[in-house]
């Protein structure tokens, strides 16, 4: 990004919606950039690449607690009225952004009563209390509750035995279409969407079965388009947010290699704006932090896949000592800690004109996480190896090997920032599990539990 | 609610005395402006509060008219009533929230049941869409009712009103290939292409609008290899048109991409040859744009592999490089790797050779 690499700002002086839209935001990005640098004293020029020292930026998460928790305990105005179908996201983001940030201190068992009253008699949850049950909200509280299951605040993993399996998995059969799709809820749209919401959701708590799963990733890989990346349903424009869903609904169920694994590849890397060095979520649209986990994610998720590639086309040494993680994660990291981080908001904006919300927190923070944890997945090359549906143990291509990068012979990677005055290194942010997004640990822990309980449908 | 619901059983209730004229939502003119518990018609009807847990989580402090109309919402989706005014009372809901997909849902069950004329519904959920573009519900609800009609409603319409204020709508381009899909109208690949046109001479950079035309691309009929070759040469020299005149739109340069790999055939020695000519041109003076270098770098990787013979990437060596260490350095990890995987495969030829 401007920062460390040469920008390549639009070079194109007609005037055209986009291109107009594209310079206002450069413009604003490259001055901040620039400010940023005389701030520290630095004599680096931003947007010129020449190599000179980048200052540590300042991330101090002092007031980010206070801001997730009025987010999920302080009243709403009604301005945010449109929000009551999606009330269990809020508690989602708000609780995945603090497991990252390890801050977990939260009255977690109102969460947790909230989110059963949501749980629908039918299988899966609403939104809120009262509502018919759909999709996004069913992953958004079996995530929240899976992150919130922690030893001293609940016994015998309460947060988990809330849910329903049962009637869960009779629901998610019922939103399975004849092609191949879910349907978000009944008489409700079929998108990608759908496809990831159900399967992770099934796969964490271990109700996937070969019916649940049948014609699901023939339908997904369908939705890859010519660009490279995946489209919300077959024939529409390839997107950051439905690549993600696409990509990592495969990944847990460890068939990646149903799609075009190089031309997803360049795809979700050309996502990298090189002025902003945050990501966009379609070709010639604008820079979003939330896209730093959408298409981050993504490239995480190929890590494995990269990895074995070089290893098997070039050399064992090559690939071991190669960053599998192909997007410049330090550019990501200045987008999202120089431009989209409100300290004295306690959370992180869209882009530096906007205003800070939970959502872009929550996946920013995620896209942080992607950026800085050395990920080792193992490959997925190829739909030969069964798709694993062991009701026992956790497949192994659902846990991610976090680590320094030692062993691998890659450069262990380090991006310093300032926290309270210190330098620091990121390591002191929790990491997530890029397939779920549920921070590792917890995230892991679920897995296990549910596999203890055994799979009720096999 | 009074009599408490009845289980698994709707029940009718007497219908609400609206002017005949009022469209299944609109709100007439006597109870404009009113809440619901204003109207003496629903006063048998005990509205149901939000339910809440004892430490509200995620609470909302919604406006006097929004609690009045989900409260409604919930005592009849409650009892499972089937009426006129059930249906007046899922407007109220619509109105105030037209994200709630529950609403939409009930709505949609009672105006089977009601039998409710679906044209009138087009309408009413045009009016409120027409402030809420982004909404999946709302075209969801909206292409429901167009398959009960059969498809007799010019969807092409709606959609080109939406992209009068934003071009890239996603919704609205979905909802448009379901319709053409669907319900494809007479010679409307070519009035489609057209229309393509039109948005990419407003604003080359819309890849919504590229998108579309090779969505357009993928439906045309390739029974006649001739007929098609002629459209898909026609695709060609279009798109290498706009590069030139602008080379740095990605979208140009995907599209010419997806233009080859999508669709193989006897067309593609020409191809070959009037792509690396054009390219060759236009490197001349864009020497450095890294959209084009990358094109290339692919082209002549994607050529090898179709042709069998990797010495055809021999070029991409040093495109990479350049790529790499100068032009594209935010992607340097991947032209590194990239790099190594073409060098390699030379290599490994050479050695057979």
């Amino acid at each position: 990004m401007a920062l460390r690499n040469k920008a390549l700002p639009c070079d194109d002086l007609s005037s055209t919606p986009t291109l107009n839209a594209q310079r206002k935001v450069e413009e604003e990005i490259l001055s901040n950039y620039q400010a940023f640098l005389q701030q520290h004293g630095s004599s680096a020029e931003a947007g010129s690449g020449d190599g000179a020292p980048i200052p540590a930026p300042t991330f101090d998460v002092s007031n980010m607690k206070a801001f997730l928790r009025n987010s999920m305990f302080r009243p709403m105005s009604s301005a945010f009225s449109s929000l009551d179908g999606s009330r269990a996201w809020i508690t989602f983001w708000c609780t995945q952004a603090g497991a990252l940030a390890n801050i977990t201190n939260f009255d977690a068992r109102s969460i947790m009563d909230f989110l059963r009253l949501s749980q629908h008699p039918d299988g899966g949850f609403g939104g809120g209390p009262g509502l018919l049950a759909h999709l996004a909200p069913t992953y958004a509280a079996v995530a929240t509750l899976v992150n919130l299951n922690r030893e001293g605040v609940f016994e015998d993993d309460e947060p988990l035995r809330l849910i329903d399996r049962e009637s869960l998995y009779r629901w998610l059969m019922s939103l399975k279409t004849p092609e191949g799709s879910f349907a978000v809820h009944h008489d409700g749209e079929c998108d990608v969407r759908g496809s990831y919401l159900a399967l992770s959701v099934a796969q964490m708590t271990n109700i996937l079965t070969p019916e649940l799963l049948e014609g699901a990733v023939d339908w997904i890989a369908q939705c890859q388009t010519y660009e490279g990346g995946l489209a919300g349903r077959p024939g529409l424009e390839a997107h950051g947010g439905y690549t993600y869903c696409g990509v990592a609904a495969l990944a847990c169920v460890g068939a990646i290699g149903a799609l075009d694994i190089d031309a997803l590849t360049y795809w979700a890397l050309q996502r990298q704006m090189s002025l902003e060095g945050g990501f966009q979520g379609r070709t010639n649209k604008l820079v979003d932090s939330c896209y730093s986990f959408w298409c981050g994610a993504v490239l995480a998720l190929l890590s494995g896949t990269t990895r074995s590639v070089m290893a098997a086309e070039t050399s064992a040494s090559l690939a071991s000592h190669m960053d599998p993680i192909l997007f410049d994660r330090a550019s990501l990291l200045d987008y999202l800690f120089v431009q989209c981080y409100d300290a004295s908001g306690g959370g992180f904006k869209d882009k530096p004109s906007s205003r800070l919300d939970a959502y872009h927190t929550c996946y920013s923070l995620s896209g942080v996480s992607v950026a800085h944890s050395v990920d080792d997945l193992p490959s997925q090359s190829g739909l030969e190896r069964p798709l694993a549906f062991d009701p026992v143990k956790v497949p192994p291509f659902l846990q991610h090997v976090t680590g320094d990068g030692a062993g691998t012979g890659a450069t262990p990677f380090k991006y310093p920032v300032i926290y309270r005055g210190r330098s620091r290194d990121l390591a002191l942010l929790s990491s997530t599990n890029a397939i779920f997004n549920i921070e590792r640990n917890q995230c892991r822990k679920g897995l296990e539990f549910f596999r203890s309980l055994g799979n009720p449908m096999m | 609610m009074r009599g408490g619901p009845v289980p698994g059983r709707a029940v009718r209730a007497p219908p609400l005395q609206r002017p005949a004229s009022g469209l299944p939502g609109q709100l007439p003119a006597e109870i404009e402006g009113k809440l619901l518990c204003e109207i003496p018609e629903l006063s048998d009807i005990t509205p149901l509060p939000q339910l809440e847990t004892e430490t509200p989580v995620v609470k909302i402090l919604h406006s006097d008219s929004f609690d009045d109309a989900l409260s409604y919402f919930r005592a009849i989706v409650q009892s499972g009533e089937v009426s006129m005014r059930a249906l007046l009372i899922t407007s109220y809901a619509a109105i105030v929230c037209p994200s709630h997909y529950s609403v939409w849902q009930y709505r949609r069950k009672l105006l089977a049941q009601l039998k409710v004329d679906p044209h009138r519904e087009i309408e009413f959920v045009q009016a409120i869409l027409l402030d809420n573009w982004k909404n999946y519900q709302l075209w969801y609800h909206r292409q429901q009712l167009v398959a009960s009609i059969g498809g007799r409603s010019d969807e092409r319409d709606i959609t080109d009103s939406c992209f009068e204020h934003d071009a890239k709508n996603y919704h609205a381009w979905s909802h448009r290939q379901w319709f053409l899909r669907t319900y494809p109208p007479p010679s409307w690949l070519v009035e489609e292409r057209a229309y393509c046109d039109r948005l990419l001479s407003e604003d080359v950079r819309n890849n919504s609008a590229w998108n579309q035309r090779m969505f357009v691309l993928l439906h045309t009929p390739r029974d006649h290899p001739e007929e098609f070759g002629q459209i898909l040469t026609a695709e060609l020299n279009y798109t290498l048109e706009k590069l030139n005149a602008a080379p740095s739109n990605e979208s140009g340069w995907n599209y010419l991409r997806g233009l080859y790999t999508k669709f193989p055939g006897p067309w593609d020695a020409g191809f070959f040859a009037t792509i690396s000519a054009s390219c060759d041109a236009l490197l001349l003076r864009e020497s450095q744009s890294p959209h084009l270098n990358a094109f290339m770098f692919h082209f002549y990787r994607d050529w090898a592999a179709r042709q069998g013979d990797v010495s055809i990437m021999a070029p991409s060596v040093t495109i990479a490089k350049l790529l790499r260490d100068e032009i594209d350095t935010i992607r340097a990890k991947y032209w590194d790797m990239m790099h190594e995987r073409v060098v390699a495969a030379l290599a490994a030829a050479a050695t057979t050779a």
